[in-house]
């Protein structure tokens, strides 16, 4: 590898870590250790790199005289807010076991149970009134009238119009039409 | 590198002692004790205010996001399940995620018993370049895109690692690569002016 791709790779290392080399991933300071030893050319870029690291650390961060003032301020709020209602809430751990517990509990039939039983029956009900009253057999010879006009049209299709994107036909092969 | 305000996610092995102390504290708060809300709130507020005030423009929109994100967490600490890297992380992804919406909506919550800061005089002229430089440094940052900006402040003043902050944007190391790299650019472009003259007083 040449001294220029090394130069190159320790710009970039630069540019992503900064050149506080505790922060590099260690096979990365094993690898320039030797070249910022003894290039000038590395050195000056490391010193480049630390004075930007110094004018980043200018980014004010959290005005420590105001943390108190705003701790009591976070507190008064949370308090005015009062805790969330947790009486039916159970800590994470503890709500798996009240769960299977629960379902473990819960009688076989409910309500629900009953209300679907209730609208199975009235349905048969009802189907065996249509059944026995003779209401279907004037229903069902529109739709066998129905059932022919469809299928003279699927008759009288062309081949060429079932196949008409030719690119497609593969979609089509070893499928019955 | 990073702010004094930030504590590193897993650099220093000494979060173990501090997740203990939250879970406790945790615990507590979902019993009923308040007052161990008070105390996760004054470790961590630090943290979660310094991290909105880098990512937000003005100091009092950045303070309503620290509220929320503790808010949250007095919300939630009932049913709240820390990771392997404590309570840090959940506040951290709270807090960035809160910043986030703020950034897109270009809104802020009108805080309507706000008293306008009176700024305190600088007694030296260093103090004022100082504000000066912070201001444009400030400014450069809040220029960038969002995620930069985002990843820029994860990795640089907060202290985490590529792969803490790739986790807690939830993107990958290579993406997270590619914004801290496309951040840094940026701004040596932004500040070339400020970087050089710091260059320059170094001798």
């Amino acid at each position: 590898m040449t001294q220029a791709k090394d130069i190159a790779d320790l710009v970039h290392r630069l540019d992503l870590s900064g050149a506080d080399r505790t922060r590099w991933p260690a096979q990365e300071r094993l690898r320039f250790a030797s070249l910022i030893a003894n290039s000038e050319e590395a050195q000056r870029l490391v010193e480049e790199a630390a004075a930007f690291d110094r004018l980043l650390d200018q980014v004010p961060g959290a005005d420590d005289g105001k943390l108190g003032g705003l701790v009591d301020q976070i507190v008064a709020a949370a308090e005015a807010e009062g805790r969330p209602d947790t009486s039916n809430v159970l800590p994470m751990r503890a709500r798996s076991g009240a769960l299977a517990k629960r379902a473990a509990a819960r009688p076989v039939i409910n309500r629900n149970t009953w209300s679907a039983a209730a609208l199975l029956a009235a349905s048969l009900l009802v189907g065996a009134f249509v059944g026995t009253s003779g209401l279907l057999g004037s229903a069902v010879p529109n739709l066998q009238d129905e059932f022919a006009v469809a299928e003279a049209d699927v008759d009288g299709l062309d081949a060429a119009e079932l196949l008409w994107d030719g690119d497609r036909t593969d979609l089509f092969s070893g499928e019955t039409l | 590198m990073a702010g004094n305000t930030s504590e590193p996610g897993q650099h220093n092995g000494a979060s173990r002692p501090d997740d203990a102390i939250d879970a406790g504290l945790i615990a507590r708060l979902s019993d009923g004790d308040s007052t161990a809300f008070r105390d996760l709130v004054t470790r961590h507020i630090a943290m979660v205010s310094g991290l909105a005030r880098r990512m937000l423009k003005d100091e009092a929109e950045a303070e309503d996001v620290a509220q929320e994100a503790m808010l949250r967490l007095w919300r939630s600490a009932d049913g709240l399940e820390l990771g392997p890297g404590g309570l840090k992380p959940w506040l951290r992804r709270v807090t960035s995620n809160l910043c986030i919406d703020r950034m897109r909506s270009g809104q802020r919550t009108v805080v309507t018993d706000e008293v306008p800061e009176v700024e305190e005089p600088a007694t030296q002229v260093t103090d004022l370049e100082d504000q000066e430089l912070s201001g444009r440094v400030l400014e450069a940052m809040q220029a960038l895109p969002e995620r930069q900006r985002l990843a820029l402040t994860l990795f640089h003043h907060e202290g985490l690692s590529q792969v803490e902050v790739g986790q807690t944007m939830g993107i990958s190391d290579e993406a997270v690569e590619s914004l801290l790299a496309r951040a840094r650019r940026a701004l040596k472009a932004s500040l070339a002016g400020e970087w050089k003259a710091l260059l320059q007083s170094d001798g």
